[in-house]
């Protein structure tokens, strides 16, 4: 079935102002959006440019804003998608090139939480074995694929990019929320900075944008709790 | 690339203060507007409103709501400016000390209208 795509073009080499242009493409049944990129890509504009990698939801590169929604170009159906489809990058962040953003300050953010067990002591088994309960406690909070979309629907982070965003206090909450880990005292100093944890006004905007159904907002308001039991 | 953390301001305490004072606001402000604005029982006459604001449980409550709300409407205020002032910290120096001067100025005018009653 033919379907028109609406894709933003950008190529600061060629124009400095960005454009739409539309593309028809014969869709075959239960082609996702990122389906519809490739053949554009490979058989009509060579010259469209985005990121992907694994095409099945797990690597977090082809986030992008599809009919004003963020989410996974390679997890949604053409088919679930009204009219023409409009595809964007996010929102948020300095656009490189076509869907291409700039992600630089994003990792530097997931980063700065410090994603990695900090723990005192050296395991006593070769592993860090934990119970199936604290096990439990990190639900939720594991599967974030970095793909940006949360961070990019958040109106802080748009007004504020030095705003640590959604996703870095959701990664920073799968370690300061597992039980092994004993390095909350030292994410304290970058999340209750003047750009961290206080920054989020919850408008749940990264819940919703959010294409593995996370909620960050959450994740956030349990950060919130954590500090304030370790202040007082 | 380096993060712009704002070193040193943390955020904690005034977000808690912001929490606390947002709590109390309910009952306070539900205190007052009942005894001020669904007061029926008398027409509003300046010499009873005077003698009752010149008891010490009002004077107290007043100076709790005054306090109260300046605190919660204050800080509210700068919480949204603080978004927009990561980058431009000499900007946000002059707004803090600026919030601060108007928050102080107000005070010390509710202060100086709700003390001197006496009954
Ligand atoms: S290509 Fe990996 S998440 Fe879409």
């Amino acid at each position: 079935m033919e379907r028109q795509f609406r894709i933003y073009r950008y190529n600061p080499e060629v124009s400095p102002t960005p454009s739409f242009k539309t593309y028809t493409v014969d869709v075959q049944p239960a082609w996702t959006v990122l389906d519809a990129l490739n053949a554009i890509k490979w058989d009509q504009d060579g010259s469209l440019t985005f990121r992907r990698s694994c095409r099945h939801g797990i690597c977090g590169s082809c986030g992008m804003k599809i009919n004003g929604k963020n989410g996974l170009a390679c997890e949604i159906q053409v088919e679930s998608l009204k009219g023409v489809i409009t595809v964007e990058p996010l929102h948020g962040f300095r656009i490189l090139r076509d869907l291409v953003t700039d992600m630089d300050g994003f990792f530097a953010h997931i980063e700065a939480v410090k994603p990695w067990l900090i723990a005192g002591t050296p395991p006593t088994d070769g592993e860090r074995l934990q119970s199936p309960e604290d096990r439990k406690q990190l639900d939720g909070l594991y599967e974030c694929i970095l793909c940006g979309a949360c961070t990019s629907a958040c109106p802080s982070y748009w007004v504020n990019d030095d705003f640590l965003g959604p996703a870095a206090l959701l990664k920073a909450a799968r370690y300061v929320m597992d039980t092994r880990d004993e390095g909350f005292a030292e994410r304290v100093d970058v999340l209750d900075s003047r750009n961290g944890l206080w920054r989020c006004h919850t408008i749940f905007n990264c819940v919703e944008a959010c294409p593995k159904s996370l909620n960050p907002t959450e994740a956030i308001v349990k950060l919130r709790q954590k500090l304030t039991a370790l202040k007082i | 690339m380096t993060v712009n953390r704002g070193h040193g301001s943390g955020g904690f305490w005034w977000w808690l203060m912001q929490r606390v004072t947002g709590i109390l606001l309910f009952p306070v402000l539900l205190l007052h507007y009942v005894a001020t604005h669904l007061q029926t029982s008398h027409f509003v006459e300046y010499d009873k409103i005077a003698a009752r604001v010149a008891t010490p449980t009002w004077k107290f409550l007043n100076i709790a709501f005054l306090t109260i709300v300046l605190f919660h409407g204050l800080y509210g205020l700068w919480n949204v400016l603080l978004d927009y002032l990561s980058k431009k910290p000499a900007l946000r120096a002059v707004l803090f000390s600026l919030i601060v001067t108007i928050g102080l100025a107000l005070y010390v005018l509710g202060l100086v209208t709700i003390i001197p009653f006496s009954a």
